[in-house]
């Protein structure tokens, strides 16, 4: 089927009644979702009077002029500034800087680490994001400690706001859960959704004295696999230690013939989060439900950025040895060091110079949904973003070829899940409290 | 529809006339089943094009089906590009009026939820007692790490904590 999906016998749209939008099926209703993001869902039926032109009468009519379906009451300079929120227009900085502190036998030095730092607040935007990156969380302590106190300083000398997290697979020893939270730095526990939670009583102090402390919050980055334990076993198992969220990326599935059951993972473990519980938040689903306009007057401090992963616009990676990459994925590529993802080295390339590189520019121009056939139709074009540095590693080029990409459908199939579960009037509140409750990935 | 079908094992061709379907939506609908056919368009773009479509799934059943959703596909895509180009003048205003007002030559309406958080000025140079700190922390951060590095490990007689180079030397 294709990628799209379609609606039977569907009447020419009236030019001077339909505003600019587009359209899905979604949970057997029509999603139709406006150029900046207002989403509504509709029965086949109501479509096509929607598309004929419909009637002042028609009991969807306010609902659809609020939100900018109804092409005779556009409000085209809010419909302008919806835009300008939503697009690169309003981009201030990468989203978090993402810093490799070990990679084999390499290790960031202290001074690198300190340029890092000195780079990401140089980074213009509301706050300061790191994310450390080790797979062994004692042999890097020292370090994450320093860039978590560096940072705390930093932010106490700029007044900018900083959030760090040490990304790893390894649980560190239950005695650092003080240390970690004294010093503001977050835990993001990786693990494989085919292997056992692990996440016991050590990882549970974690939550705890984060919570004391008003640290920021464990979360868990969850890689599916073929053969994932159920949902709701790592539910359970977040909930029991105390995590507050977890990171289920579409990044997982390699090929199309995995999408359906990541999709199926996917939509079972959104069912659990929102299921009755401690509060549980999914980030992906978090991060593109930020990337939309607030709904119902709903207030927001930030407009989200770029998806997490998202070359440039949504991070850069720094490697041990201080080398500046357009993104983790684009850093750990094969052809790294001499492809236009590299965009030159802490210490001598500064924020400033990042936009007149070619490689950035065309990294942006990749990731852009206008430029691509499928994209610029998709409904979900204003909430997704698929990284061009994960089209180079599925197939080879940076712009992807969209009706076969494992990482468009994987997307595509993670946000018809979400949306299926907008269209549930007893789940939307839940969901689009996630996106109010201020995540930085 | 006027159209001329032509049937080939595994493919199916047709021609239609551009004035009458649009350029856009044929090949659209082409580019989209490439997922379930490998595409071909011949013919003149301003007149007429051949659309060939070779099934990658063997079978007539899936042969129906790449069928099937093509003229469905083409269907849809006339009504997403008919709403795309009813709409030129509107996204041509709305992207002009975002550029203006991004660049502070048009004042934007405001937002409708809370303002977004001022972006932080660029980090400014540190003091010397700032420096200081810094410099202090790090001589820590280095002293901890040697630290780390000459404490005496636990016997290992299999070499199990080697790593891969320690084991088979540095990769060329």
């Amino acid at each position: 089927m294709s990628l799209l999906t379609e609606v039977d016998a569907l009447p020419a749209p009236r030019a001077d009644r339909v505003a600019p939008h587009r359209y899905r099926v979604v949970a057997g209703r029509v999603l139709a979702v406006s150029e900046p993001g207002h989403w509504a869902f509709l029965s086949a039926p109501e479509y096509r009077e929607y598309l004929a032109g419909l009637p002042d009468a028609h009991p969807r009519f306010d609902e659809l002029r609020v939100k900018g379906f109804l092409a005779q009451y556009l409000d085209f300079d809010r419909l302008a500034a919806d835009a300008m929120e939503g697009s690169l227009l309003s981009w201030e900085g990468s989203h978090r800087l993402v810093l490799t502190l070990a990679r084999g036998r390499a290790r960031m030095s202290p001074d690198t680490l300190r340029e890092a730092v000195d780079f990401a607040f140089t980074i213009p935007g509301p706050a300061v994001c790191l994310e450390l990156v080790a797979a062994d969380p004692e042999a890097v302590w020292p370090l994450a400690r320093f860039a978590a106190e560096y940072a705390a300083r930093r932010s106490e000398w700029n007044g900018r706001r900083s959030r760090l997290w040490l990304r790893t697979p390894a649980l560190p020893p239950a005695r650092r859960a003080d240390e970690y939270a004294r010093v503001g730095l977050g835990l993001a526990l990786v693990r494989d959704a085919a292997a056992a939670p692990g996440l016991g009583v050590a990882a549970a102090r974690f939550s705890a004295a984060a919570a004391e402390r008003a640290a920021p919050a464990s979360r868990l980055v969850l890689t599916w696999s073929p053969k994932a334990r159920s949902a709701p076993i790592w539910a359970s198992a977040l909930r029991a230690a105390g995590f507050g969220s977890a990171l289920v990326s579409p990044e997982a599935p390699t090929t199309l013939a995995q999408v359906p059951a990541f999709a199926a993972f996917y939509a079972a473990f959104l069912d659990a989060a929102v299921s009755d519980g401690p509060p549980l938040r999914e980030e992906w689903a978090a991060a593109a439900l930020r990337r939309l306009p607030p709904e119902g007057g709903r207030p927001r401090e930030e407009r989200g950025g770029p998806l997490p992963g998202v070359d440039v616009s949504g991070e850069l990676c720094a490697a041990p040895d201080g080398t500046l990459f357009a993104s983790e994925r684009g850093a750990a590529s094969p052809d790294a060091q001499g492809g236009i993802g590299a965009l030159g080295a802490l210490g001598t390339t500064a924020w400033e110079e990042l936009a007149a590189k070619e490689g950035v520019r065309a990294l942006l121009a990749a990731a852009e949904g206008d430029h691509h056939p499928l994209c610029s139709q998709c409904a979900y074009k204003p909430a997704c973003t698929v990284a061009p540095s994960r089209h180079l590693a599925a197939q080879g080029t940076y712009w992807g070829n969209l009706p076969l990409s494992p990482a468009c459908g994987a997307q595509m199939a993670a946000l018809d899940a979400l949306f299926a579960r907008l269209a549930d009037d007893s789940l939307r509140e839940s969901l689009l409290g996630w996106a109010d409750s201020w995540s930085l990935l | 529809m006027k159209k001329k079908t032509t049937r080939s094992p595994g493919a199916v061709t047709e021609t239609f006339k551009v004035a009458e379907h649009g350029l856009e939506p044929i090949l659209g609908a082409a580019y989209l089943l490439t997922d379930r056919a490998y595409a071909r368009v011949d013919g003149d773009r301003a007149k007429s094009l051949t659309v060939t479509l070779v099934c990658k799934a063997p079978g007539a059943a899936a042969l129906k089906a790449l069928r099937e959703a093509f003229e469905l596909e083409l269907a849809t895509q006339k009504v997403r590009w008919a709403m795309a180009k009813n709409n030129v003048g509107v996204r041509e205003y709305v992207a002009r009026q975002a550029v203006l007002f991004a660049s502070g030559h048009a004042l934007a309406p405001a937002p409708q939820a809370a303002p977004n958080a001022q972006a932080a000025p660029a980090a400014e140079p540190l003091s010397a007692d700032q420096q200081a700190e810094i410099d202090r922390l790090i001589a820590e951060v280095e002293t901890e790490i040697k630290e780390l590095k000459n404490r005496p490990a636990g016997a290992d007689p299999d070499n199990v904590k080697a790593t891969w180079e320690e084991k088979h030397g540095e990769a060329s």
